[in-house]
């Protein structure tokens, strides 16, 4: 059964979705991994939808009438004059590449209208867990690349997951952004006690480690860690231009033209720690 | 003559036999026995002697002057042509494509989509100098195999768009569906 862990920040802009799509693919395509991962794109702006599948398949899907993940949270919402839609896998989940060594990436991509079920949110936020719960055989492991605002998405990725992953850019806003996952949390966990949500910890993303700002920001976080006995990742993803250019080219750092080495094995430390925290 | 020959292999026969164990050998005398398998392996050691044929002559070849001239590796196309027209077509255009960069446009992609397709790695570091390697491999596939991946190489062509105004029609198109 697939472990399930959500990709979240409070502060957009921090990499959730370039780290989501880089973990998918270095679990599925390295040899030594060989995953079947599915990524879940529960972010109105699309962006991990935008990296893994390109504007000519992506928009093939939409004139396909391909099911999307606002499906999922609409699929008990009942309109005058049509029946309940039922929920496809098949056209649901967008296989991304499926590799000769067995690994997988496939997707349930987002859109814009997503952002439409938040103006009703009533009883949808179970909806999302109950559909992986029923997928989870196939896969070993789901991500879910989530929005960086509290809403109805923020519980159903809770709900749907065993664990939570924390990518915190070092810098004095987005470090912000921790204290109100912290409120986030602790919102969830008094609503819904009955459901074990563990942070696997705290990822400090696009790190340079030259400016002396990078260091303060960095102290803040693990001051707020410690107060709250999250664990802190020793391996950092540092910042590379890579990063950015393999999103334009829909590959991985590891497939980018030109990316050096060196921030590639930097990013394989923190999948393995990842891994090894997660027991993957 | 014939006879120490015949037993010679008698004689390897029960060596192996000692190495299978004898439930292997029954395993085999059953299979021996169904219809099918005397056609599919005919056809299969046919197909493995033309194969073989074909990759000696191409490594006869230097493989310096196949990469300075690639019309030597077009001439083996040409060659292969006359027993198998539909597998020489298809490398013939796939190698133009590739040549005039409509597809595979770089180094990159080229490995990467020898990696996902689980073939033998290329180890040249030119896009120029990869593409007769590539289509080596490719020539070892059976027709199949190789229409499969051409499909896969043609469909991921088709996939590149990535541009802002690809993404701002979709955004827009959908804004004004409202």
């Amino acid at each position: 059964m697939a472990k399930t862990i959500s990709l979240i920040n409070m502060k957009g802009g921090v990499g959730k979705s370039t780290l989501t799509v880089n973990l998918a693919w270095h679990f599925a395509a390295y040899s030594q991994w060989r995953k079947k991962v599915l990524v879940v794109d529960l972010d109105p702006q699309f962006n991990a939808s935008q990296y893994l599948l390109g504007v000519t398949q992506y928009s093939s899907m939409l004139e396909r009438g391909d099911q999307t993940v606002w499906d999922i949270f609409e699929s008990n919402t009942r309109i005058p004059g049509r029946n309940v839609r039922q929920l496809d896998a098949s056209t649901l989940i967008q296989n991304v590449i499926t590799l000769k060594n067995g690994g997988v990436v496939d997707l349930i991509p987002s859109r814009l209208e997503l952002a439409f079920s938040l103006k009703n949110p009533g009883h949808k936020e179970r909806q999302l867990s109950k559909f992986l719960y029923d997928i989870k055989d196939s896969y070993d492991l789901i991500l879910i690349d989530c929005a960086p605002t509290e809403s109805i998405l923020t519980t159903a990725a809770y709900l749907s997951s065993d664990y939570l992953l924390v990518p915190v850019k070092p810098e004095y806003l987005s470090s912000i952004g921790l204290p109100l996952l912290v409120n986030s949390m602790q919102d969830f966990r008094k609503e819904y006690d009955q459901h074990n949500l563990r942070l696997a910890g705290v990822v400090f993303n696009a790190t340079s480690e030259y400016s002396p700002e990078e260091r303060l920001s960095k102290n803040g976080v693990r001051s707020i860690a410690s107060q709250n006995g999250w664990h802190i990742f020793k391996s950092e993803v540092s910042y590379s231009r890579s990063y950015p250019k393999g999103a334009r080219e829909g590959q991985p750092i590891f497939r980018t033209s030109y990316s050096r080495y060196s921030q590639v094995s930097k990013f394989e430390s923190f999948a393995k720690e990842f891994a090894i925290r997660i027991s993957l | 003559m014939e006879r120490k020959q015949e037993i010679q292999l008698l004689n390897d026969i029960l060596k192996c036999i000692n190495k299978y164990e004898s439930k292997t050998l029954i395993d085999l005398l059953h299979l021996l026995n169904e219809d099918n398998f005397f056609k599919t392996i005919t056809a299969t050691l046919d197909k493995l002697s033309l194969l073989n044929r074909n990759t000696k002559k191409i490594k006869t070849g230097n493989n310096n002057s196949e990469l300075k001239n690639p019309i030597k590796f077009l001439d083996t196309l040409v060659e292969i042509g006359r027993y198998d027209k539909e597998k020489a077509d298809i490398l013939t255009e796939l190698y133009y494509k590739i040549k005039q960069k409509e597809i595979l446009v770089s180094l990159r992609e080229m490995k990467n989509f020898v990696l996902d397709s689980g073939l033998p790695p290329l180890k040249t570091t030119s896009r120029e100098k990869a593409i007769i390697p590539f289509l080596k491999i490719l020539l070892t596939l059976n027709i199949d195999d190789l229409k499969n991946k051409i499909e896969k190489i043609y469909n991921n062509s088709t996939k590149q768009d990535r541009s802002l105004k690809g993404w701002s029609d979709i955004i827009l198109k959908n804004d004004s569906n409202e």
